[in-house]
C-alpha cells in the first residue's frame, strides 16, 4: 500500500520538476511502461487473494489513470510551449498598414436620391424619367405656364437654339415636366416619382446652375385622393427620410401647375423648432413645394379633370442632403474634390434601413 | 412688396403687432421675407447728466466731464463740444455702445485723460443733421434710461412680403389689409370713393386697353412732398421725385393702381391709346430708351408716342417740379399685352409688375379720385375736368361651387356658414343654392383658372392648412410603369462603380466648347444660348471632359491618386443617353507593393465588372482595338457583342491630356448604359459536377500581333462540353523567343458532368487545341 502511495507522490512530484518532452517520456516508461513500477504492481495483482485483489486492484487502477493523465497533460503543455516558442520566432509587426484596398463611394446626392426613391417606392411610387433638354411646351406651357406668365421670369431658364421643327428648347427648370410625359402614357390611378438634374441660370453662394429635384405625382379617380393624402404622404416622406417624427407646416403658396399650392416646412432638425442660426430663428425649414394638380395640367396630360384628381410635390435633393448630412456649402456637390467625395460619399454596400 | 405698419393701419383697424401680422401673412400665403426696423441704429446710449465740466489740462478745446449715468459713481468723459457745461442733460454712449456705422465705443485716453464713453450730438446718433455741439436733452426720464425709451424717436416697422404671381391683389397696402381682415386680423377700413366724370374727348384705339380715365389739373403749386409721404415712400424703398410723381407712386403702393402724371403744357392735343409704330424710340422716365414694335401699346398725343402703356411714361411729357398744369392717367390694360411687351423690351417697372399680374378693373376710378384729392391737398391743384371711357366691359367670372368638393378634394370638412363667411370676406358674392354656392369672383383676382380648385384654395388658406388631416392613401395596383431598367441601369451602375473603387462625381452637364469639340460634340444645336460663363457653354457629348477637368482640379490640390467616375446623361442631336465613365490617374506607394501606378488592365477590370453587373458574361464579350480619336491609338479598344460596342477604354490620347493640362498616362473608359441594358442577357444555367476536373497548361509561340483574346477564344472553343475554364497566365518576349513573336502560356480546365475523363479524352481535346492554334494563328506549341 505504501508503495502505491509513494509511487503516486513520486510520479506527481517528478512531473512538476520535468521541463522536456524526453524527460516526461522517461518518466512514463519508468512508471507505466512494460517494466514500469506501477505496471509491476498491476502485474502483482494476479498473485493476491480475490478479495484483496479487488480492493487493491481498484486503487492501483485509480493511481495508474491519475498518473497517466498527469503525464499526458504535462506532455501537451510542453509541446504547446515548444510550438509557441517556434511561432514567436515568426513574429511580424501587425501594426504595419493594411494592404491597399480602394474603397469607392457613392456621391452623397446619389445616395440621398436612392433613399428618397426607396421611401417613395414603399408608398407605391414608380420611377419615371424625362429628357433634360426639354421643349418649352413640356417645361412650361403644359404645366399651365403660358408664355406671358410672370412665373416664367422666376425660372432663370437656360435656352438652346430652336429645334429644326421650330420647337423652342430649354434645359428643364424643374422635374415637373415628367408629370405630363407620364400622364400622356398612363391613365389614373398612377403614382410616379421622377428624380434628376434640373437647371437654372443662376450662380451664387446658394445657387448652382445645375441641381437636382425629385417630383412625385399621384392621380386617382375623383374623391379618392385629396389634399389630406398629400399631407399623409409628405409626413411619411419626411419622417422616414429624417428617421424621426417631425412637425410640419403647410403655407399657402402658388405654383402654376397646382391649385391649391403649398410650401412645406419641417420643424428645424437642428434645434427641434426652438429657433437657431440654420432656421434663422423661425424654427422651420422649407423643404418642399406641393399642391393639388391643376385642371389645366391634367388636360395637357390627356386626363379628364372632371374624372381625375390628384396631387404633386417636388423637393430639392441638395437641400435634403445638406440638412441630413451636415454639408454646408452647396457648391461642393459639383466640384468633384476627392476629399469631399471620400468624406460625404456613402459606401456602396450601405443600404437604407 | 414692402409696406410699413403705419401705412397698413390706414387700411386696417388692428391691435396686432408686426410679429402677429407677419405670422398671419405667412399663414394666408403672403410669405414674409423680412421684418425691418427703420429709425435709430444705435444701442447702449442712455440719458446722462453732466455734473461738472472742467478744462482739460493739456488741450484748450477739450473738457473733462463728470457724468452721472444713473450708476453709483459718475463716469469721466472727455468731450470737445462747446456747449458741454455743468448741469446739463445729455445723451451718453457708454463703453460698449454701438453708434450708427457700427462705431463701437471703447474706453480711451485723450491727451492723458481717461474717457469712459462719449457724449453724443444729434448727428452722431443718426437722428438728424444737427452737429453744432452735443444734444441737450429735455426729458424727465431717470438718469441711465435707454435713450430710445426716453425720447420719442420716429421708427417704423417695414414688412417685406414675397408676392406669388397669382396674387396681384396683394400688391398694395390696401390689398394686404383686405386679406388680413378676411383672415380675422382686424377690420378693413374701406376706401371706395370714386371720381365723377364727364364724357371723354380722348380715344381708346387699342383693344389692349379696356378703360381710361384722365383728370386735368391746373394751378399746381409744386410744393414739397409732405414729410409723412416722403418717409413712407422712402421706408418702402421708393425715392421721392417730385410731388406729382410721389402722389402717383403713393397711390400705386396704397391701392395697387399704376398711374402716370403728365405735364399738360407738354402734351399736344388729346391723349389716346394706340399701337406703337415699329422702330420708333421712347425715352422712358427710368432712363432707358426703348425701340418699340407694332405689338407695343402706347399712349400718344398729336405729336406721337409719349409713354409705353402700363409700363413706363416718357421723359418728354412727364410732370416734373416745374409743372403747373397736369394730366393724371389711370387705366386698365390687358395683362397679357403688358407682359409680352415687358418681356420683349426687358422693361422692369413697378407698373408692368402690377399690370401683368392683374390690376382690379374697379381700381382706376378709386385711385384717380385719391390722386386728385392728394394733388389738391398737397399742391393746391384745381380740377379742370375728369374724363373717362370704358372701351369694353369688365369680365365677371361666375361659378357654382359644390360644398362637398371641399371634403372630396381638399380633404377637410367645414360648416357651410364658415365657407360662406370666408368667401364673403374675400369679396366674393355668394348665393346659397343648398349644396352648391353660386359665386361671383371679385375683380381683384386675376389668376382664377382652376375653377372650384381655386375656391378651395381661398377657403383653405384662410382656414389654415393645419386644419387638413394627414392621411396615407391606400395602396393602388402598381401600374404598368416599368422602372426596373432605371433602377438597374442608373442606380446599379453607380453602385457597381463605387464597388470597383471609384469615387462617384457629379459634374456639370455643360462644358467649355473646346472640350466638347475634342469629344465629338460642340454642335451649335447643343450650345446654350445664355450660358452662365463661356466655360459652361456646351452640352456635354461625353462624361469624360468633366472627369478630366476634375482630375486636373484634384491634381492641383495635391491629390496623387485619382479614381473618379460619373453616371449621367450625355447629349447629342438624337437626345440624351445614359452613360458611365471612369478615370484612373497617378498611383500610390505602399510598403508591400512598392510604387503602384494605375494601369490599363486595372481599368479594364472595372469596365468588365460594370458589364457583369448588367448580367453580361465576360467570356462572351469581345474586345477589339478600335476606339474614338480621343484615345491613344495604340492603347485603347472597345468591348461589346458583335457590332454593338458597350465600352470604350484605354489610355487618353496624350495630346488631349495636354489640352486638359494633364501630364502622364491617364486611363479612361466610357460605357453606354442604355445600350448595355437594352440587351437582355439570359441567365446562365448552374451545374455542379461530382467528377474530377483536370488542368492542362500550354505555351505557344505565336506572332506578336495576334490578339490574346483570339487565342483564349480558341482555347475555350476546343470543346463545348468539356471546357470549364480557359485562362492566360503568361506572355513573354525576349531571350529564347524569336523577334516578332511572343510566347503565350495558357491553362485549360476540363470537366465532364457525368464521368471521370479518360486520358484519351483529355488528349483528344489537347490535340485539338494545338491543331486549332496552328491552323488559325500559326501558333507553335513550345516544348
Amino acid at each position: 500500500m505504501t508503495d502505491l502511495h509513494q509511487l503516486k507522490t513520486e510520479s506527481l512530484d517528478a512531473i512538476t520538476q520535468i521541463s522536456t518532452v524526453a524527460e516526461i517520456e522517461e518518466l512514463r516508461v519508468s512508471m507505466l511502461g512494460k517494466k514500469g513500477k506501477i505496471t509491476a504492481l498491476m502485474q502483482g495483482l494476479k498473485d493476491m487473494e480475490p478479495e484483496a485483489r479487488k480492493t487493491f486492484g481498484a486503487e492501483v487502477n485509480a493511481v495508474k489513470t491519475e498518473v497517466a493523465q498527469a503525464i499526458e497533460s504535462k506532455k501537451q503543455a510542453l509541446e504547446t510551449e515548444i510550438l509557441n516558442q517556434k511561432l514567436l520566432s515568426e513574429k511580424i509587426d501587425v501594426t504595419l498598414p493594411a494592404a491597399p484596398k480602394e474603397v469607392g463611394k457613392l456621391h452623397p446626392l446619389s445616395y440621398v436620391t436612392e433613399e428618397i426613391e426607396i421611401i417613395l417606392a414603399r408608398m407605391g411610387f414608380s420611377a419615371a424619367k424625362g429628357p433634360e433638354i426639354e421643349s418649352d411646351y413640356y417645361n412650361f406651357t403644359a404645366l399651365n405656364i403660358p408664355e406671358e406668365h410672370p412665373a416664367r421670369q422666376d425660372h432663370d431658364t437656360f435656352y438652346l437654339p430652336d429645334a429644326e421643327d421650330g420647337t423652342k428648347r430649354v434645359l428643364r427648370t424643374q422635374t415637373s415636366a415628367v408629370q405630363i410625359r407620364t400622364m400622356e402614357k398612363h391613365k389614373a390611378p398612377l403614382r410616379v416619382m421622377g428624380a434628376g438634374r434640373v437647371y437654372r441660370c443662376d450662380s451664387d453662394l446658394t445657387h448652382t446652375p445645375q441641381f437636382h429635384q425629385v417630383e412625385g405625382l399621384a392621380l386617382d379617380v375623383k374623391g379618392k385622393i385629396t389634399f389630406a393624402h398629400l399631407k399623409g404622404v409628405l409626413q411619411q416622406f419626411m419622417d422616414s427620410y429624417f428617421e424621426r417624427h417631425l412637425n410640419m407646416r403647410y403655407r399657402p403658396s402658388y405654383f402654376p401647375f397646382t391649385e391649391p399650392s403649398t410650401e412645406v416646412d419641417i420643424e428645424c432638425i437642428f434645434c427641434s423648432g426652438k429657433g437657431c442660426r440654420v432656421c434663422k430663428d423661425t424654427g422651420w425649414i422649407e423643404v418642399l413645394g406641393a399642391g393639388m394638380v391643376h385642371p389645366n395640367v391634367l388636360k395637357a396630360g390627356g386626363q379628364n379633370p372632371d374624372e381625375v384628381q390628384g396631387f404633386a410635390f417636388g423637393a430639392g435633393i441638395e437641400r435634403l442632403a445638406m440638412l441630413k448630412y451636415g454639408i454646408n456649402d452647396l457648391r461642393f456637390f459639383f466640384e468633384s474634390h476627392q476629399s469631399f467625395l471620400k468624406h460625404f460619399g456613402q459606401s456602396a454596400v450601405k443600404i437604407r434601413r | 412688396m414692402k409696406f410699413t405698419m403705419t401705412w397698413l393701419k390706414k387700411h386696417l383697424k388692428t391691435e396686432a403687432t408686426a410679429t402677429e401680422v407677419a405670422e398671419m401673412l405667412n399663414r394666408i400665403g403672403l410669405e414674409v421675407a423680412a421684418i425691418e426696423e427703420t429709425g435709430p441704429d444705435f444701442s447702449g446710449v442712455v440719458v446722462g447728466h453732466i455734473i461738472t465740466r472742467t478744462q482739460h489740462p493739456e488741450a484748450d478745446k477739450l473738457g473733462v466731464c463728470s457724468v452721472d449715468v444713473g450708476e453709483s459713481e459718475p463716469v469721466q468723459i472727455v468731450c470737445g463740444a462747446p456747449n458741454a457745461r455743468d448741469n446739463l442733460k445729455v445723451a451718453v454712449a457708454k463703453v460698449g455702445a454701438v453708434l450708427p456705422g457700427d462705431f463701437k465705443i471703447k474706453k480711451s485716453k485723450l491727451r492723458g485723460e481717461t474717457s469712459n464713453g462719449m457724449i453724443c450730438s444729434v448727428r452722431e446718433l443718426g437722428l438728424g443733421t444737427e452737429h453744432e455741439g452735443i444734444w441737450e436733452l429735455e426729458t424727465d426720464a431717470p438718469l441711465g434710461t435707454d435713450l430710445k425709451d426716453a425720447i420719442e424717436i420716429d421708427s417704423e416697422t417695414v414688412i417685406e412680403i414675397e408676392v406669388t404671381p397669382n396674387r396681384g391683389d396683394a400688391l398694395s397696402v390696401y390689398g394686404i389689409a383686405r386679406d388680413l381682415a378676411a383672415a380675422g386680423l382686424g377690420e378693413l377700413i374701406t376706401d371706395t370713393s370714386e371720381i365723377t366724370s364727364e364724357t371723354a374727348d380722348f380715344d381708346i384705339a387699342h383693344e389692349g386697353c379696356s378703360y381710361l380715365a384722365i383728370a386735368s389739373l391746373k394751378n399746381i403749386e409744386n410744393k414739397q412732398t409732405p414729410e409723412w409721404m416722403k418717409s413712407q415712400l422712402e421706408a418702402i424703398g421708393l425715392r421721392s421725385i417730385n410731388p406729382l410723381a410721389d402722389i402717383t407712386n403713393y397711390v400705386m403702393m396704397d391701392l395697387g393702381q399704376p398711374m402716370h402724371s403728365y405735364d399738360a403744357s407738354k402734351v399736344s392735343g388729346a391723349l389716346k391709346v394706340t399701337s406703337a409704330t415699329a422702330g420708333e424710340k421712347l425715352e422712358g422716365l427710368n432712363d432707358e430708351t426703348y425701340t418699340l414694335s407694332s405689338e407695343d401699346m402706347v399712349i400718344a398725343d398729336d405729336t406721337g408716342t409719349v409713354g409705353l402703356a402700363g409700363i413706363v411714361g416718357g421723359v418728354s411729357t412727364s410732370a416734373d417740379e416745374t409743372t403747373t398744369t397736369a394730366l393724371l392717367e389711370a387705366a386698365t390694360f390687358n395683362k397679357v399685352r403688358i407682359a409680352k411687351s415687358g418681356q420683349r423690351l426687358q422693361a422692369i417697372t413697378d407698373s408692368r409688375y402690377r399690370f401683368e399680374r392683374g390690376v382690379d378693373a374697379k381700381l382706376p376710378r378709386i385711385a384717380l379720385k385719391k390722386a386728385i384729392d392728394l394733388a389738391q391737398e398737397i399742391c393746391g391743384a384745381e380740377v379742370v375736368s375728369v374724363q373717362e371711357k370704358q372701351a369694353s366691359a369688365t369680365e365677371i367670372l361666375q361659378l357654382d361651387f359644390e360644398l362637398s368638393f371641399l371634403k372630396s378634394f381638399g380633404g377637410v370638412d367645414m360648416p357651410k356658414q364658415e365657407v360662406v363667411d370666408s368667401l364673403t370676406k374675400l369679396g366674393f358674392k355668394v348665393e346659397d343654392k343648398g349644396d352648391v354656392l353660386g359665386l361671383t369672383v371679385p375683380t381683384h383676382y386675376h389668376i382664377f383658372d382652376g375653377g372650384s380648385q381655386d375656391v378651395v384654395e381661398e377657403i383653405l388658406r384662410l382656414k389654415g392648412y393645419d386644419a387638413i388631416p394627414a392621411i396615407l392613401p391606400e395602396m393602388i395596383p402598381v401600374n404598368a410603369l416599368d422602372d426596373a431598367d432605371y433602377f438597374h441601369a442608373d442606380r446599379g451602375a453607380r453602385r457597381a462603380l463605387a464597388s470597383a473603387g471609384y469615387l462617384e462625381a457629379i459634374n456639370y452637364s455643360f462644358i467649355p466648347q473646346k472640350h466638347a469639340q475634342s469629344f465629338g460634340g460642340g454642335q451649335d444645336s447643343l450650345r446654350i444660348t445664355n450660358p452662365i460663363t463661356s466655360e459652361m457653354s456646351d452640352m456635354r457629348p461625353s462624361l469624360l471632359p468633366g472627369l478630366l477637368m476634375a482630375v486636373k482640379k484634384n491634381v492641383a490640390r495635391s491629390e496623387s491618386h485619382i479614381r473618379l467616375a460619373e453616371v449621367g446623361h450625355i447629349y447629342t442631336d438624337k437626345g440624351q443617353t445614359l452613360k458611365a465613365a471612369g478615370v484612373r490617374f497617378g498611383g500610390f506607394k505602399h510598403w508591400q507593393a512598392g510604387s503602384v501606378k494605375e494601369d490599363l488592365f486595372a481599368l479594364k477590370a472595372d469596365a468588365i465588372a460594370l458589364l457583369e453587373s448588367f448580367g453580361h458574361d465576360a467570356t462572351k464579350l469581345q474586345t477589339d482595338d478600335k476606339a474614338p480619336e480621343w484615345f491613344h491609338p495604340g492603347r485603347s479598344g472597345s468591348i461589346g457583342l458583335g457590332p454593338k460596342r458597350f465600352v470604350y477604354f484605354g489610355e487618353l490620347h496624350p495630346a488631349v491630356a495636354k489640352s486638359f493640362g494633364l501630364k502622364g498616362r491617364v486611363y479612361i473608359f466610357e460605357a453606354d448604359l442604355d445600350a448595355m441594358s437594352a440587351i437582355k442577357v439570359k441567365p446562365k444555367k448552374f451545374e455542379l459536377s461530382q467528377y474530377q476536373a483536370v488542368n492542362r497548361d500550354f505555351a505557344f509561340l505565336v506572332a506578336e500581333d495576334v490578339p490574346a483574346e483570339k487565342l483564349l477564344q480558341t482555347l475555350r472553343g476546343a470543346d463545348k462540353e468539356l471546357v470549364k475554364e480557359a485562362s492566360l497566365f503568361d506572355v513573354y518576349q525576349g531571350e529564347g523567343v524569336p523577334a516578332g513573336f511572343k510566347s503565350v502560356a495558357m491553362s485549360l480546365t476540363l470537366q465532364a458532368m457525368d464521368r471521370t475523363l479518360t486520358d484519351d479524352e483529355i488528349n483528344k481535346v489537347s490535340d485539338k487545341v494545338v491543331a486549332d492554334m496552328s491552323k488559325r494563328y500559326e501558333a507553335e506549341l513550345r516544348s
